[in-house]
């Protein structure tokens, strides 16, 4: 990571901008740029608060684990140069409501969150299935089908098994549905089994079969076959 | 089909019966309503007391949302929690049976709620596996092309607790 012309180390973090700052965590130090320094600084601050959010969930205080959500927020806004605290913020506010059996709420925070953008194909995995679960916990579930398909329509294959668990949704929910599985996402649910070299399992439905698929490719490494040398 | 001012079946007199099955989401929000018998035979009236269920706000008794939240469940075995969903059904409850008066009629109805109740024992599981992210937070060689060299730990707890297991593929549990 260093740069040709000198001995100046490039951002361990961005690995574009040259590093400024060591940022240090633990027993580890890497050199960064300004900007992923705070980056680095504000995702310590979200994630040293989850034990805690967490709990307030757990014990039914939804109100009080949204207060110190926006805390972490409004604490760091200055820092959140990228957004990322802010789409953690919104997405954790969505699970917290969603937890507390708020729905309505939580589809209108999970719109907001989708205003904020997101960065990849799994940023928008975990939004589908979050507005899915949120929209099915509502009784709309044709609404649910279509957030799970939009966020499906971005594909990448290093993402399948992410991808299994929308199909798997969105089986189950066109079964419920009594609405036939476009075969365009038994396609997808095939190239993900080819992708880890895994047969695709029987079943007497498209549900069944993307739900064993979707078990079969989270028991195996996480690392993809082609990846693994 | 009968009318509303069409002559009711009797049981005793003009007294009718009604029970019903309630279903509740978490958010108290009753999902469906079942007719599970009825002495009105399919009357009007009946179908009416149905729509007026559907989409109202039935609160757990007190006693039960106190003792449901200080249910500290055990969690699943990981190797269970594709099959955990993120809402678990109550015992049913019955409720005291309410008498409706009107248009010379006494209808009983008698209320079953199935309550759905929000599911948090994917916190211990899943706050356990955080910590094991946040302690070996930097991506694997092999992961880093498609997620940087930090993983994402805050996010990975999201999923965890939304869908009941953790990422490994976006926050691999390898040091």
């Amino acid at each position: 990571m260093t740069t040709p012309e000198d001995d100046t180390q490039l951002c361990w973090l961005c690995e574009r901008n040259l590093s400024e700052k060591t940022y240090t965590r633990g027993a580890e130090e890497h050199p960064v740029c300004a900007a992923c320094f705070d980056r680095l600084s504000v995702q310590d601050a979200y994630e040293g608060a989850l034990g805690r959010i967490g709990a307030l969930d757990k014990a039914g205080r939804p109100e009080e684990a949204l207060a110190a959500l926006d805390a972490i927020l409004e604490a760091n806004r200055e820092r959140d140069h990228d957004g990322w605290l802010a789409r953690s913020i919104a997405s954790h506010r969505a699970l917290s409501l969603s937890l507390a059996g708020r729905h309505a709420e939580a589809e209108k925070e999970l719109r907001g969150r989708a205003q904020l953008g997101f960065v990849d194909v799994w940023d928008r995995y975990e939004y589908g299935l979050a507005m899915a679960k949120t929209l099915e916990a509502l009784g709309r579930d044709a609404e649910a089908v279509a957030a799970l398909e939009d966020a499906l329509s971005h594909q990448e294959p290093q993402y399948s098994p992410t991808a299994m668990s929308l199909l798997s949704r969105l089986a189950g929910l066109s079964e419920k549905l009594g609405r036939p599985l476009e075969s365009k996402w038994m396609d997808l649910a095939n190239a993900a089994a080819s992708s880890y070299g895994v047969a695709m399992p029987a079943g007497d439905s498209p549900s069944q079969v993307f739900s064993a698929l979707h078990r079969l490719l989270r028991s195996r490494p996480a690392r993809p076959p082609e990846e693994r040398g | 089909m009968l009318r509303a001012d069409s002559a009711f079946p009797t049981i005793e007199g003009n007294t009718h019966a009604v029970d019903l099955d309630v279903h509740v989401s978490s958010d108290g929000t009753v999902v469906s309503v079942e007719v599970k018998g009825s002495t009105m035979g399919g009357h009007e009236s009946e179908r009416c007391m149905v729509s007026a269920l559907q989409g109202a706000s039935l609160q757990l008794p007190g006693t039960l949302q106190r003792r449901s939240a200080s249910t500290d469940e055990r969690a699943p075995s990981p190797e269970s929690r594709p099959l955990v969903g993120q809402a678990i059904a109550l015992a049913p409850i019955s409720f005291a049976p309410l008498v409706a008066t009107g248009i010379g009629i006494i209808v009983v109805i008698g209320i079953i709620a199935y309550f759905s109740q929000p599911k948090h024992d994917n916190e211990d599981y899943c706050q356990q596996l955080l910590v094991e992210c946040l302690e070996n937070p930097q991506q694997p060689e092999w992961n880093r092309s498609r997620f940087g060299p930090r993983k994402d730990c805050g996010a990975c707890k999201r999923y965890c607790v939304n869908e009941g297991y953790w990422p490994d593929d976006k926050c691999p549990r390898t040091k």
